[in-house]
């Protein structure tokens, strides 16, 4: 009782769009391709089936038109037990192969006639088996753990119309644990292998067709835990780039809408989706203002001392002589219809730096030594001399590693001259 | 005067009335035994009605509505004393540490563009435990290391400093993100140093919408709060409850209408890098864990030790994601160009918001006794006609005239966002897509 009871689900979206090239039959050589795709794809439901008791299978055909679960049948239970054991095969695999061949029928059957500007709509076909998985899900007893996967096979091309379905559905396989397996027969489907990186699973196109039963036993059959001991085609690089809305081509850096996240190349000032009008993007309106006027201000009130007022904000520095000139730049301000705030503010903070003003004097005499306004500063001179040495030594070793690169490579040319001039 | 007035006429239009002030309610006599006096069907009947009821909700407020996509969120944690009673079961922070667990994985799975903050408050201050950002593992350790922790939950929480805590983060964000407040509250006092009202204009002026999900009972500041801001208040009954009332905040609310609209909108700048496998690209450290190893060295500076990184998280490695426009290195997305300040995400992320705006229309209800639909669920071959009492209907998409089951109409709604019904057929299928 210890152990979970593990059941792995396969559910086989098949594409049966007769407008597939790699399907269609060449004259002039032997065997049907469609027939040789479809008997791959039982023997490969039934080896899954025969590698545990206990595991589920489901089958999807997909074309342009619709979606429909042929495995298994509307009716599962009773058909099961009306299948007999015919020439030695295990009755499960005879009810496989009779219900996936007589739904295939009646679908190919009541087909309309084929339209080669359609595409398989694969999407539907994987929310119908997210759908039925979830079911799985939800019915399964107690103690049991599903480990569901999608594969599916095609040889249709892929195009962006189902991106959204597709992506709806890839994110939801990756929320479920559901791994979705591809395996193309004939294009690059770059939309699907996205999903694959996604959910996790394996994209595989395979090389030749007449092999597809092998590939599919090789690659698709083990399960996703035993994967990872098995040495597999390697993931495929997916380019995740956006397309821009306005002339689908691949971009790195795009503009994206606020309100209804269309993607467009270049800047429009309305976008074409959602007819959102958006502000034009620039410096913001305040801040040029906002330098000019101080730069009046400045040049008006002491042309010698340019940047000291922010200075004096910003830095906490007193600057002694200056605080008389403070005033006028008060009056500016006001004159300016600038905000008194700002002015109680300048005031406030000329009034603490005369308190401290000689503090936060800073010299910049050439050795370092503090000027002759500094109070005392016993503590500090210990850990000044010192940085000046530093320095020194600093700029010493700089010079000594400097001659002995130039030194080193010197030397290399030498050598190199030299050994030419042997040869 | 005029104000109190106002407040006390707003008051009067929620219509809401208290429980105790209703009528003395019949609860059982909801419940109807039928022909063969079986209570069952009733009761399987009450369930379903209480798992649609959100769809219905849903359905309701469908329509052309702005939304607002990019969401950031600041999350307000109560982490008073109030924290550690024992009605929500084990204790109120152990059920919501772990409902804010969920909550906050699925806020990034529904909304992988948006940003969220954790700020927690306690013995009468507020901290900020997380700073805006995308990366959901960076919150949920900030919420476990402060609220799962008992002996951490202690003093009066601040509503005042916390909001002005969140404040100060959302305030500088541009005009077209969406600024949201989410509020849990535990305790039924706050202490303040000032006064709140004051707190709640300025909110209201920079337009964040701040929510609040009571788990004790309902506070008349916080209804102010939330009718100001034009945010939802409401309080848990259970831990049932409180999930379902997180998960409302999963979804986008439509954009405030107070601010002018066309300010609102705005083409934001983004780059795509696309990953670089490790054979082609060269060496280099991403930024994102970059400071989780600084801080490492700093602390080992401190202690006198060779300052060795702490290991693990930055690596030297090739490939990664490159910032298209300063090729710095990042080793998920989305996330925000730390040099340029570009912000990095994957088209399959802009891909998984779309169905906010594109959501699928609600189907509407049939009962199962009808004959004239088809025998199975159409997505997962449930036979819909042999099924117990639990289903007496079945649910029909408007558009494709397909028929689905109750657990395929919530899983299409809730998760998938795709009718099967529709994506399968050529017709419909056009119709979507054009």
């Amino acid at each position: 009782m210890a152990d979970t009871i593990e059941t792995s689900l396969l559910v086989i979206v098949f594409d049966i769009n007769p407008t597939q090239r790699i399907l269609i039959n060449e004259p002039h050589k032997e065997g049907q391709k469609f027939t040789h795709c479809v008997d791959a794809v039982t023997a490969f439901a039934n080896s899954h089936l025969m590698l545990k008791p206990r595991n589920k299978l489901a089958v999807i055909t997909s074309d342009a038109e619709t979606s429909q679960f042929i495995y298994p049948g509307s009716d599962e239970g009773e058909s099961l037990l009306s299948a007999r054991q015919r020439d030695g095969q295990y009755e499960l695999f005879t009810h496989v192969e009779r219900t996936i061949r007589g739904n295939l029928q009646s679908v190919i059957m009541s087909s309309k006639p084929p339209d080669p500007t359609k595409e398989t709509l694969l999407a539907g076909a994987f929310a119908m088996a997210l759908c039925y998985i979830n079911r799985q899900e939800i019915e399964k007893p107690v103690g049991e753990k599903l480990n569901s996967r999608i594969l599916a096979i095609t040889g249709s091309s892929d195009s962006a119309s189902q991106y959204m379905n597709y992506m709806n559905v890839f994110f939801t396989a990756q929320k479920q644990n559901v791994i979705i397996d591809i395996c193309s027969l004939d294009h690059d489907l770059g939309l699907l292998q996205q999903g694959c990186d996604i959910s996790g699973g394996l994209y595989l196109r395979i090389p030749q067709f007449q092999g597809l039963l092998q590939y599919l036993l090789w690659v698709f059959l083990p399960e996703p835990p035993i994967r990872k001991k098995l040495l597999l085609p390697p993931p495929v690089k997916v380019d995740y780039r956006a397309s821009c809305f306005c002339h689908r081509q691949l971009i790195d850096i795009g503009y994206v809408c606020s309100v209804c996240l269309s993607i467009f190349c270049r800047f429009s000032p309305i976008c074409t989706t959602c007819h959102a009008v958006f502000k034009t993007p620039g410096p913001l309106p305040t801040k040029p203002k906002k330098k000019k006027q101080k730069l009046g201000l400045e040049i008006v009130s002491r042309p010698e001392g340019k940047d000291e007022l922010q200075r004096l904000e910003i830095l906490d520095i007193n600057w002694e002589g200056h605080s008389p000139a403070i005033s006028d730049p008060v009056k500016m301000y006001h004159r300016q219809n600038m905000s008194l705030a700002i002015a109680f503010v300048a005031i406030i903070l000329c009034f603490h730096m005369m308190e401290n003003i000689v503090n936060g004097q800073v010299t910049f005499s050439r050795d370092w030594t503090p000027g002759k306004r500094a109070g005392y500063m016993a503590d500090n001179e210990c850990s000044i001399k010192p940085v000046s040495s530093l320095c020194q030594m600093l700029l010493n070793e700089i010079r000594v590693f400097a001659s002995c690169e130039a030194r080193s490579i010197s030397n290399y040319i030498q050598q190199k001259t030299s050994d030419q001039n042997r040869r | 005067m005029s104000d109190a007035a106002a407040a006390a006429a707003a008051e009067e239009e929620d219509g809401k009335e208290y429980r105790w002030e209703t009528g003395y309610e019949k609860t059982w006599e909801a419940i109807r035994e039928d022909e063969d006096g079986m209570l069952e069907g009733a009761v399987a009947e009450m369930v379903q009605r209480a798992k649609r009821r959100r769809l219905a909700a849903l359905s309701a407020s469908a329509g052309h509505v702005r939304l607002g996509m990019m969401r950031h969120v600041c999350l307000v944690v109560d982490c008073s004393d109030a924290m550690l009673d024992q009605d929500l079961k084990p204790t109120r922070h152990i059920c919501a540490t772990k409902l804010l667990e969920g909550f906050i994985d699925e806020f990034f799975d529904q909304n992988p563009i948006g940003q969220l903050g954790v700020v927690v408050t306690r013995n009468k201050r507020a901290e900020q435990a997380s700073v805006l950002g995308g990366n959901a593992q960076k919150h949920v350790a900030a919420v476990r290391a402060h609220l799962a922790r008992p002996e951490y939950c202690s003093g009066e929480p601040s509503l005042q400093n916390a909001l002005q805590l969140a404040l100060a983060s959302l305030r500088t964000l541009p005009p077209h993100a969406s600024r949201e407040v989410v509020v849990l509250l535990a305790s039924l006092t706050t202490c303040d140093p000032g006064d709140i009202t004051a707190t709640i204009q300025s909110l209201k002026e920079s337009g964040v919408r701040v929510s609040v999900i009571g788990v004790a009972a309902e506070v008349r500041v916080c209804t102010q709060l939330c009718r100001e801001t034009g945010g939802s208040y409401s309080v848990a009954l259970d831990d049932r409850h409180l999930r379902d009332l997180l998960k409302e905040h999963v979804l986008p609310p439509p954009a405030l209408t107070s601010r002018a609209a066309a300010d609102e909108a705005a083409l934001v700048k983004m780059g795509f890098p696309h990953s670089t496998g490790a054979q082609q690209a060269h060496l280099s450290i991403c930024l994102c864990h970059l400071d989780s190893s600084g801080g490492g060295e700093v602390t080992g500076g401190a202690n006198g030790g060779s300052g060795a990184a702490d290991g693990g998280d930055c690596k030297l490695r090739a490939g990664g994601y490159f910032c298209p426009q300063c090729r710095s290195n990042y080793c998920q997305l989305p996330a925000e160009c730390r040099v340029c300040g570009l912000t990095l995400i994957s088209a399959p992320h802009l891909a998984r918001s779309y169905h906010h705006l594109f959501p699928v229309r609600a189907f509407t209800q049939l009962p199962a006794a009808e004959r004239h639909h088809s025998s199975a669920c159409f997505a997962c071959r449930k036979s819909l006609v042999t099924s117990a009492a639990a289903d007496k209907f079945v649910y029909e998409c408007e558009k494709c005239h397909q028929v689905f089951c109750l657990d395929c109409d919530l899983f299409i709604h809730d998760t998938l966002h795709t009718c099967p019904g529709c994506t399968v057929d050529q017709r419909t299928f056009q119709q979507l897509s054009s």
